[in-house]
């Protein structure tokens, strides 16, 4: 077929072709040589500013003042709602509340999850379906799974404390999310079942990318199952901790949607499940009641910038100190 | 620099809200309303006056309750909030007034034909804002005839009977009240009623004067009967959503429900064949049994509509007989005088229970605005007895902004 | 120290693939052993079953006498050296070195001692405090060595443990390792590809194909008297020129009629091997190894009937020597990877002879090529197997 069209054409015409453009090109060629890899970048940075910075910014500077939310009126308060937010205890409240979430998190997810995920990487029959099952709940909406939760563990039309009773295990049934002592309790247990498919997977690609024969070496050097564990394989496992303690830090210090879900606008009993994320939208946009003059959006902004900064700060030192003990190689 | 971000302000909530003008030779108006499980029954009321006013077509949007105030407040602020929109009489109608939202309608519109309590909360200071076209609500006791009837017991009427009544009920196996109290608004309505079994309409003025206060000796028994009930709540109350709450009572777990004529439509909806009584709550022991009312949002005239004739000849079409009496027979009390319910007993029962002691909700005065919130931000603190009584009514005292002072 | 003994060893893996098939091997207390095949044929495999990292299927693995086959890897007394080394990531060299020790529960000093010792044989001792991520290949290597040498163990196993290492690399570590073999004197069974490493470093080579073995043999015997054609031109580079020949005439005047040549070979060839007189007048397959074929100009004396006509395509020269590849008209016996009597290709083939030095020839050159006959290599045109 090749030999059908003229061969003279390409080679003819293209020469011409460059003769001829290259002069008019040359100054933006040069431009384009240097510079031109960054436009490769410039959608993605449009959408970035115009989503995150943008926003940010701005809501940085509502922060400044002492806008409500309603209506337009406002003035200039200089830093009077972050020096408020720094002396406002519930926010200090709600905060134990996220260090407790996240330090029962980090527990589970390193035991439990890593538990799984060894047992996943032994290949047992039906992984795979294992496997989506325990991942499921990542991918099923935060607002679904609290809401369905809310009715399981309802005291009045749940159905876990029945089964419970019928198990003859009555003396376990409780008021799951009202009773103070087993709020906060329950609230991590429904975090935990949402999230430990994270975990497993992260756990199983650290595990997956073990060699063979490094378990291999360490079976000939005479260690055993349990020392080939905890002596070789899991210390290759640094990165996937240090992912998932970072990712285990941000989830449980931005939660909302599940814990509003679960307990309400007030983390009952009495903010004993309130965590900054339900405080920051209370303040921003009232706990449902009919009066609305105790919100405040600018401060809410406040509420959520302090936040914001000490999350960097400690997502940054936990990658510090994390990155440190990984393998070099 | 103040002008740029009220640009950016209004530029930013406008992207964030709907927008949905649609060209059409009908008058269109919007409507938003916060009460999405009356939607039917309220565009019946509609659709009569559609059909008497063909060049007008009433669109109305249902907002759940919860979302209700952000999204119209964010849509206020972009100028982009509908026709006619409910909003709270008192404090929060006098924010929208001064911030030039809402149509003056004090010399558009008559209101002779509203009862006194009525005419009295739209008022602001001499002006009128908002018509209450969907009537007023008033909160009571209600109870399961059914339960009462098989186990001869009747409605209590103080709080020696409501306890003990709670006993005899717990005894027999069956929940006392139902209490959804997740949020807190159902122990900030006990709590009012609790407090006007003692101060009466009087003692409400003067706590609005700050003469009177919720820490006074006689007031704060009623800081201890709202403890006290507790016991006689459902399981788990404080996790209870207020939809659960009002579903269980409907289909009959419960003997006693805190709840408004407003609620009665709902038990309607979730079970057609429900049977309930309606009487004023008990009163703390020496006091008077006492019901509150408040305003459904009356509405208002988007200062920003292109139709403000067509929307006051609407709100003033439903303050006449047919739609009022249409309010009271589907939905709940009506505000326009001289209209009784033709045959929905409860609304009867409810209009009856607000002969005795009634007064209005702390929300719609400027003085006790603040109350109800921290009612019901603190009323989970009290049952669980992180606060005791005495710290409780301490609390809601600080939130008082006593008129003289003002 | 131990001998190693394998009994009819074989592995099949689900669906029938049978990676080892009935190996059986004696290899000596101290010898040194190369276990060297393609890819694929079940050297690797064969090595893990006797290192406990495979389960066998059949047969039996025999340490120091010992069935080791229900043994745990950590209980069989072996050490082994893995191709990609192993190394642990997280540890210093003197802990990688170390942690068969510290699992023993030696005590420290020893372990110092013993590290320090292993260290210096291996010239580690300046890297002890370094992660493997910081060692050039050839460190990484010897680190590997250190680990199984600190063992003291009675079996040495090495999966080729120099693939990884560039070509200059592996020459040196060819002979460090082999001299520490003879060093240390324990029994090392060593796994390649690679045949220069089975030739320069075994005591015995055994050559596997398709899970079975081939021959067992010291090196010389294995490249001078290969059992069959695979051996024949697996081992030596380049490989063993192959031709479907015939033989003409007698034991005293036999000719070797390959293509349009005819090759003079003298009594001496049959009085070494019995069975070649009978294949008189029989197809048979002839081998000739490069070395054996010379520029007839740098041999005057060659006899003329032991002589080859070609014509050169292609010189390859490497300064020592030339590669020098000319066609003959004979059937090439070609042995696939696959094997042997079914894929012994017949086609037209080049044949590259090894030329000394000072040849001159070029390519497009008519020459005379010196056959060394007494040297040919005979093998059955049916099977495959030395004559």
């Amino acid at each position: 077929m090749t030999q059908n069209s003229p061969p003279r054409t390409t080679s003819v015409l293209a020469p011409q072709l460059g003769r001829k453009e290259r002069p008019e090109r040359r100054a933006t060629s040069e431009i384009m040589r240097k510079y031109g890899h960054l436009l490769f970048v410039l959608p993605g940075l449009v959408f970035f500013v115009a989503v995150m910075v943008g926003p940010t910014l701005f809501a940085l500077v509502i922060s400044l003042t002492n806008w409500t939310g309603r209506g337009i009126s406002f003035e200039f308060i200089g830093l009077q709602n972050f020096q408020d937010a720094l002396s406002y205890w519930p926010l200090y409240r709600a905060a134990i509340n996220n260090v407790i979430l996240f330090v029962a998190m980090l527990i589970f997810q390193h035991t439990v999850g890593l538990f799984i995920a060894v047992q996943l990487n032994e290949k047992p029959r039906f992984m795979e379906f294992y496997r989506a099952v325990l991942f499921m709940p990542v991918i099923i909406s935060l607002v679904s799974t609290g809401f369905i939760w809310t009715l399981m563990l309802s005291s009045n039309i749940g159905f876990i404390n029945p089964v419970l009773r019928d198990l003859g295990l009555g003396f376990l049934a409780k008021n799951w999310l009202s009773d103070p002592a087993t709020a906060l309790p329950t609230v991590i247990a429904v975090t935990a079942w949402n999230s430990v498919g994270w975990a497993i997977v992260i756990y199983l690609s650290g595990l997956q990318n073990v060699p063979e024969e490094l378990k291999q070496a360490a079976h000939i050097d005479g260690a055993n199952g349990w020392q080939t564990f905890w002596r070789v394989v899991f210390p290759q496992l640094s990165p996937s901790f240090t992912a998932l303690t970072v990712l285990t830090f941000i989830g449980t210090f931005k939660t909302f949607d599940l814990v509003y879900v679960l307990t309400g606008p007030l983390g009952s009993p009495n903010y004993r499940t309130d965590v900054v994320g339900t405080l920051i939208y209370r303040t921003a946009f009232g706990g449902s009641g009919n009066y609305t003059d105790d919100i405040s959006m600018s401060f809410a902004i406040a509420l959520a910038l302090v936040v914001f900064a000490f999350m960097t700060l400690i997502a940054w030192a936990l990658i510090k100190i994390l990155r440190r003990r990984e393998i070099q190689s | 620099m103040k002008t740029v971000i009220k640009g950016l302000l209004v530029g930013v909530l406008l992207a964030t809200t709907a927008i949905s003008a649609i060209a059409q030779d009908k008058v269109v108006l919007t409507m938003w309303h916060n009460h999405p499980e009356w939607k039917d029954r309220v565009e019946a009321i509609l659709n009569k006056y559609e059909e008497m006013n063909p060049n007008i077509d009433i669109q109305l949007e249902e907002i759940s309750g919860t979302n209700y105030n952000t999204r119209l407040n964010t849509a206020l602020t972009a100028g982009e909030a509908p026709d006619l929109f409910g909003l709270n009489p008192g404090p929060v109608t006098a924010d929208a007034a001064a911030a030039g939202y809402t149509v003056d309608l004090t010399d558009r519109l008559d209101i002779s034909g509203l009862t006194d309590s009525a005419k009295a909360a739209i008022t602001l200071d001499g002006k009128i804002y908002s018509a209450p076209i969907l009537g007023s609500y008033t909160v009571g006791l209600y109870y399961q005839r059914k339960i009462f009837e098989e186990n001869g017991l009747t409605p209590p009427t103080n709080q020696t009977e409501f306890m003990a009544l709670c006993d005899t009920l717990r005894e027999k196996g069956i929940t006392p009240m139902i209490a959804p109290a997740q949020d807190g608004i159902i122990p900030s309505f006990l709590y009012a009623m609790m407090v006007a079994s003692v101060v009466k309409a009087e003692g409400f003025d003067e706590i609005r004067a700050g003469t009177r206060k919720f820490t006074d000796p006689d007031v704060l028994k009623a800081a201890y009967f709202l403890k006290d009930s507790y016991s006689c709540f459902q399981e788990g109350a404080l996790a209870t959503p207020y939809v659960e709450g009002k579903a269980l009572f409907a289909l009959g777990r419960g003997a006693m429900l805190e709840g408004g004529s407003a609620d009665y439509a709902g038990f309607l909806e979730t079970n057609p064949d429900v049977d309930v009584g309606v009487v004023p709550f008990p009163a703390v022991d020496g006091g008077t049994p006492a019901t509150v009312t408040g305003m459904e949002a009356p509405y208002n005239v988007n200062a920003k509509s292109e139709h403000i004739d067509e929307a006051v000849a609407f709100l003033q079409w439903m303050m006449t007989a047919e739609p009022a009496q249409m309010v009271v027979d589907t939905i709940t009390l009506t505000t326009t005088k001289g209209i009784v319910p033709s045959d929905n007993e409860v609304m009867k029962e409810m209009i009856e229970a607000g002969r005795s002691n009634d007064v209005r909700v702390f929300y719609e005065m400027p003085e006790t605005g603040a109350v109800f919130g921290v009612v019901q931000q603190n009323a989970a603190a009290l049952f669980l007895g992180d606060i005791t009584p005495e710290e409780f009514a301490q609390i809601v005292q600080d939130a008082v902004k006593p008129s003289s002072s003002m | 120290m131990a001998n190693v003994t394998l009994k009819n060893l074989t592995k099949t893996y689900p669906g029938q693939v049978t990676a080892v098939d009935n190996l059986s091997l004696e290899i000596a207390d101290g010898e040194f052993l190369v276990l060297v095949g393609p890819s694929g044929c079940g050297k690797s495999t064969a090595l893990k079953m006797i290192a406990g990292l495979e389960p066998i299927t059949a047969g039996e693995v025999l340490i120091a006498d010992e069935v080791v086959n229900e043994y745990a890897s950590r209980d069989r007394d072996i050490a082994m050296v893995f191709q990609s080394y192993a190394l642990y990531p997280h540890m210093s060299v003197f802990d990688n070195i170390a942690f068969s020790l510290q699992i023993a529960k030696v005590p420290k000093a020893e372990i110092t001692r013993r590290v320090g010792e292993v260290a210096r044989i291996l010239q580690l001792e300046d890297y002890l405090r370094r992660k493997p991520g910081n060692l050039s290949g050839g460190q990484r290597q010897r680190v590997a060595m250190g680990r199984a040498i600190i063992r003291q163990p009675s079996v040495f196993l090495m999966d080729e443990p120099l693939s990884n290492l560039d070509a200059k690399l592996r020459v040196q570590m060819r002979s460090e390792i082999a001299q520490i073999q003879r060093r240390v004197k324990v029994t090392t069974i060593y796994v390649t590809h690679d045949q220069v490493e089975a030739m320069t470093m075994g005591d015995r080579v055994a050559l596997m194909k398709d899970g079975v073995l081939q021959q067992v043999d010291t090196p010389d015997n294995i490249y001078n008297r290969p059992a069959n054609t695979f051996v024949a031109s697996f081992i030596g580079s380049p490989s063993m020129n192959l031709y479907r020949a015939r033989l003409e005439g007698e034991v005293a005047s036999c000719t070797l009629v390959l293509g349009g040549n005819r090759l003079a070979i003298p009594a001496s060839v049959f009085a070494d091997r019995a069975e070649l007189a009978a294949k008189i007048g029989a197809d048979i397959i002839v081998g000739l190894r490069p070395e054996d074929l010379e520029d007839a100009a740098l041999l005057p004396t060659h006899p003329a009937d032991q002589r080859l006509a070609a014509h050169v395509i292609l010189n390859e020269s490497l300064g020592s020597d030339h590669m020098v590849h000319f066609p003959i008209d004979a059937p090439l016996a070609k042995v696939s990877d696959q094997d042997s009597l079914d894929e012994i290709v017949v086609a037209e083939g080049v044949c590259i002879g090894r030329f000394g030095a000072r040849s001159l020839v070029k390519a497009g050159q008519s020459i005379e090529v010196a056959v060394a006959c007494d040297r040919l290599h005979f093998f059955d045109a049916a099977t495959g197997l030395a004559i």
